[in-house]
């Protein structure tokens, strides 16, 4: 269950956690949290996805109020509504996440390659402008046009041969 | 919901936000719902991305990865039925009439590369699991639970943590990152960068790797002993979990009353990657036991052949005493068919631990310590290939490895090694030879592969020397076609007068002789097959020992 659902709850903490170091140790977290109170779930896959992502939004808002001096933190309101948001409509998350895999596979493929290297650990936008011969300001254009349209495609209802 | 909305999202997820946009952002992301509901889309995109490319699975992987029902064949066979009926009660139907969504769903999955498994099987020793009989070497190591009866299990996770788990017991991955352990003997060692958090749950504790290699055993009383050889780990309470503490090599006593159930113990040493390496190189014999371009194969085990059949191929220098010899004595030739190379019987010298655990080598330990065999015939192309390990100092100017009883025709070959460490070749009536570029590497304490080719390149002849997979030195001799070494010596020299000289103080492991000349790059995998796999990988290795 936790396997299957991971995606989705991974996505919906990257809602409520802008760093992705802070964001990789509440994923830990909640990881861990819903390992150890597995024993007291009762439920389907569709109910852990949400019991999941409610943990999430708990370790999140701890992990924000830790972060409480910072000015460049979105406010402790703000992150409570995406969170509640994200938990009613977990269902939309789980659409997003199988749509992506297709959308991804329908990009032209230079394009696919350029979005996956980007996301790649070991790579930095300005070595992969350099290789690409154009300034990283270009390349983060480009990388944000992709994201655009994957995220246009990633709005086209889903085929019924998937599901969470 | 604008592009300048759109803009701003992807500009707060990349991290690159100006301070003077982040009010604006916030504002306009409070009050409009279609910029929250697109900022979670966006989320999700971003989230995903970044998840693969650490390698965590995709959806379609997971679905993979997760078994089936018993009753899922009989349904897979019971619609083939079906559709074998359609397509054959409707002859006339062109094929695609239209794209369904699993013409699509296929189209699309021959798009996707294969992922690899979320941890790669590099190496397994006598293992044996709970609940299958399918061989290791099958097995996906994705999310799931492993339990292990016996044995021993090397894994390495994205490319960048080396887990090491010994049974019994069994172990659960989770992700990429987190491994839960009920019960078993785990080493753990980060490679690189990438592998740091990378976490062990126990039943009690959640040890955090911050870059570092610790030996953890789990018991299923529920006490850990845990000891630290490198770096620094982070020990966490899964009771009350705000409490953590830092364990370095340094540490000696667990300083908070929560953590009661971990014990440090500084003796804890579970296997290291390697050691498993027994299995491999065990498989690289069976291999060189058929291949037809071997002569000799050597690994000083005890035979397990009776003495009538040891003593029907002899090396003649013990022929006189072959009724006074114990079968402890014999090195018995391994090729299954070639009877070129004689077995070999030694002298002055004893069994003692190999390359690997279980494992025996030949510890020519006297002044007089050498092994013997016979090579029956001249070879315009021979190789030969051992590892060696110094014990001690090399004692004399020359430590003789490998040549004839006898130094007294063209063909005879010499390779020594000097009290420095250095490895010298002569060839007997070619004083003038001279070595090109000679190295200056030498034989360190550890375990050295040492081999030599000899054999035409082009129109030359050319008698090479390598050291650890690389080319040592080479000459290109002017008379001699062909190696002769008929009675062979092994481990020191036998002068004029029948006495035995310039003893190598070494223990002798994998000798294998070829009548092919081996290319460098046979020569670099040929190494690189003995050595612990994850050094292979050019991975840059946080801290362990090299050496098996």
């Amino acid at each position: 269950m936790l396997a299957k659902s991971e995606p989705v709850i991974r996505a919906y903490l990257r809602s409520l956690v802008q760093d992705y170091h802070d964001h990789s140790e509440i994923m830990q977290n909640v990881f861990i949290t819903t390992w150890d109170k597995f024993s007291t779930f009762e439920g389907d896959q569709e109910d852990f996805c949400k019991w999941a992502c409610v943990i999430a939004r708990f370790e999140a808002l701890k992990h924000r109020q830790t972060k409480a001096r910072d000015r460049l933190v979105l406010s402790e309101e703000l992150i409570s509504k995406i969170a509640d948001e994200g938990i009613q409509e977990h269902q939309k998350t789980s659409q997003w996440v199988v749509k992506l895999e297709h959308c991804l596979t329908e990009l032209p493929a230079p394009n696919r390659d350029l979005i996956k290297r980007a996301y790649s650990p070991n790579q930095s936008i300005k070595e992969l402008a350099k290789e690409k011969e154009t300034t990283p300001d270009a390349l983060y254009q480009k990388l944000r046009r992709i994201r655009k349209a994957l995220a246009k495609c990633m709005d086209v209802p889903p085929s019924p041969s998937y599901s969470i | 919901m604008n592009d300048s909305d759109h803009e701003l999202i992807q500009l707060y997820l990349d991290g690159n936000l100006p301070d003077h946009k982040w009010k604006e952002f916030s504002q306009r992301l409070e009050r409009s719902a279609d910029m929250r509901r697109e900022f979670r889309k966006l989320s999700v995109l971003d989230e995903n991305l970044r998840a693969q490319s650490l390698g965590f699975p995709n959806l379609a992987e997971r679905e993979q990865n997760t078994t089936p029902p018993s009753y899922l064949p009989w349904l897979v066979a019971a619609a083939c039925l079906v559709l074998t009926f359609i397509s054959w009660s409707t002859p006339t139907q062109s094929f695609p009439a239209s794209t369904s969504p699993e013409t699509k769903q296929v189209q699309l999955a021959s798009v996707l590369e294969p992922a690899p498994p979320i941890a790669k099987l590099i190496d397994f020793y006598d293992l044996q699991f709970k609940n299958t009989d399918k061989p290791v070497e099958d097995i996906c190591f994705d999310i799931g639970k492993y339990e292990i009866e016996r044995g021993q299990l090397h894994l390495r996770f994205n490319n960048s943590v080396e887990l090491l788990f010994s049974g019994p017991g069994s172990f659960e991955i989770l992700n990429p990152k987190l491994v839960s352990v009920t019960q078993g003997n785990v080493r753990t060692i980060v490679l690189n960068d990438k592998g740091k958090e990378f976490t062990i749950l126990s039943p009690t504790s959640r040890y955090i790797d911050w870059g570092t290699e610790f030996s953890l055993n789990i018991s299923s009383s529920g006490e850990d002993l845990v000891n630290v050889h490198e770096g620094a780990i982070e020990v966490q309470c899964l009771a009350t979990q705000n409490k953590s503490q830092m364990l370095t090599r340094f540490s000696k006593v667990i300083d908070s009353p929560e953590f009661t159930p971990v014990l440090i113990d500084k003796q804890l040493e579970n296997s290291m990657p390697g050691e498993m390496g027994g299995y491999r190189n065990q498989e690289l014999f069976d291999k060189l036991a058929t291949d037809p371009d071997v002569i000799g194969l050597y690994d000083f085990k005890l035979p397990l052949a009776d003495k009538d059949v040891l003593l029907q191929r002899i090396p003649q220098s013990w022929e006189s005493s072959k009724n006074n010899l114990t079968p402890n004595r014999w090195v018995p030739n391994l090729h299954l068919s070639n009877t070129n190379a004689s077995h070999g019987i030694f002298h002055g010298a004893n069994r003692t631990n190999g390359r690997w655990p279980q494992a025996n080598g030949l510890n020519l330990f006297q002044k007089n310590a050498h092994l013997s065999l016979d090579i029956n015939q001249n070879y315009e192309n021979f190789s030969f290939s051992c590892w060696l390990k110094p014990i001690g100092k090399l004692n004399n100017p020359l430590n003789s490895l490998i040549r004839p009883y006898r130094w007294k025709k063209l063909g005879n070959l010499s390779i020594e090694v000097t009290r420095s460490g250095k490895l010298k070749q002569f060839l007997w009536g070619e004083p003038h030879i001279q070595e090109l570029q000679p190295s200056k590497r030498k034989l360190s304490r550890d375990w050295n592969h040492i081999a030599y080719t000899f054999g035409k390149v082009g129109e030359k002849t050319v008698s090479s020397l390598y050291l650890n997979g690389k080319l040592y030195n080479e000459v290109f001799p002017n008379f001699t076609n062909s190696i002769v070494l008929r009675n062979v010596i092994i481990g020191c020299l036998n002068n004029k007068d029948g006495k035995y000289l310039n003893q190598f103080n070494a223990v002798l492991d994998e000798l294998v002789l070829f009548r092919k000349t081996l290319t460098k790059e046979e020569i670099e995998k040929f190494y690189h097959s003995g050595l612990p796999t994850y050094e292979l990988n050019n991975l840059s290795l946080a801290a362990t020992s090299v050496a098996p």
